[in-house]
């Protein structure tokens, strides 16, 4: 019988957890936003990306980043890759918007 | 339009590990269970998440597992049972 080899880093059923955390932690509007965004990128008006393509990305990340990050934050860095992918924004772009919304709120932005 | 399996058929899970998009959860792979419910067809969620949308559609079926067979560790009733919806390339005759 071939080797059973362990689940992907993503691929969490059956391991231990612990308790679930039963507090209501709320949706940050960025969260919404981009899963709304999402939603539009993928209609059938537009057809510029599957979620399971992001999802995917979700799994391909890496274990350090995945762990790192919280659900709507993973979803946002997929989201990022598979639009770069598709040569429809660079990673670039999007770190310049980034500088520019940290300088209109006047926040300095973490090293 | 493909439907091989129907209600009341004893299937097991492929004890497959391919690379890809897989929607089948690890746990169950290669754990015998019963059709209760088909499901329709649905776009394949692993040609999906290569960008395909105009792939065939897959059958998809509601099928029940004892959690003892899902979980060999459990150690609750032996009447329990788990639900999972599982695409018919996943499926295979018992």
């Amino acid at each position: 019988m071939p080797e059973r080899p362990p689940p992907r880093y993503h691929d969490l059923g059956g391991q231990e957890a612990g308790l679930i955390d039963m507090e209501e932690h709320g949706i940050k509007p960025w969260v919404k936003r981009s899963d709304a965004v999402k939603g539009l990128l993928s209609d059938k008006k537009r057809r510029i990306l599957t979620t399971d393509e992001t999802r995917h990305e979700i799994e391909i990340m890496g274990e350090d980043l995945y762990f790192d990050l919280e659900y709507g934050e993973r979803r946002m860095i997929a989201l990022i890759t598979v639009l770069a992918n598709k040569g429809i924004l660079t990673q670039e772009e999007v770190n310049q918007r980034i500088d520019e919304i940290y300088d209109r709120l006047g926040i300095k932005k973490e090293a | 339009m493909t439907q091989q399996f129907n209600v009341g058929d004893e299937i097991r899970i492929r004890e497959a590990f391919p690379p890809g998009h897989i929607r089948t959860p690890h746990y169950i792979r290669g754990k015998a269970g019963i059709i209760t419910e088909v499901l329709g067809e649905y776009n394949n969620p692993e040609e999906l998440a290569k960008g395909i949308r105009d792939a065939p559609q897959k059958t998809l079926y509601r099928v029940r597992f004892t959690q003892n067979v899902a979980w060999p560790d459990y150690d609750g009733p032996e009447h329990d049972t788990l639900d999972l919806d599982i695409y018919e390339h996943w499926l295979e005759a018992k």
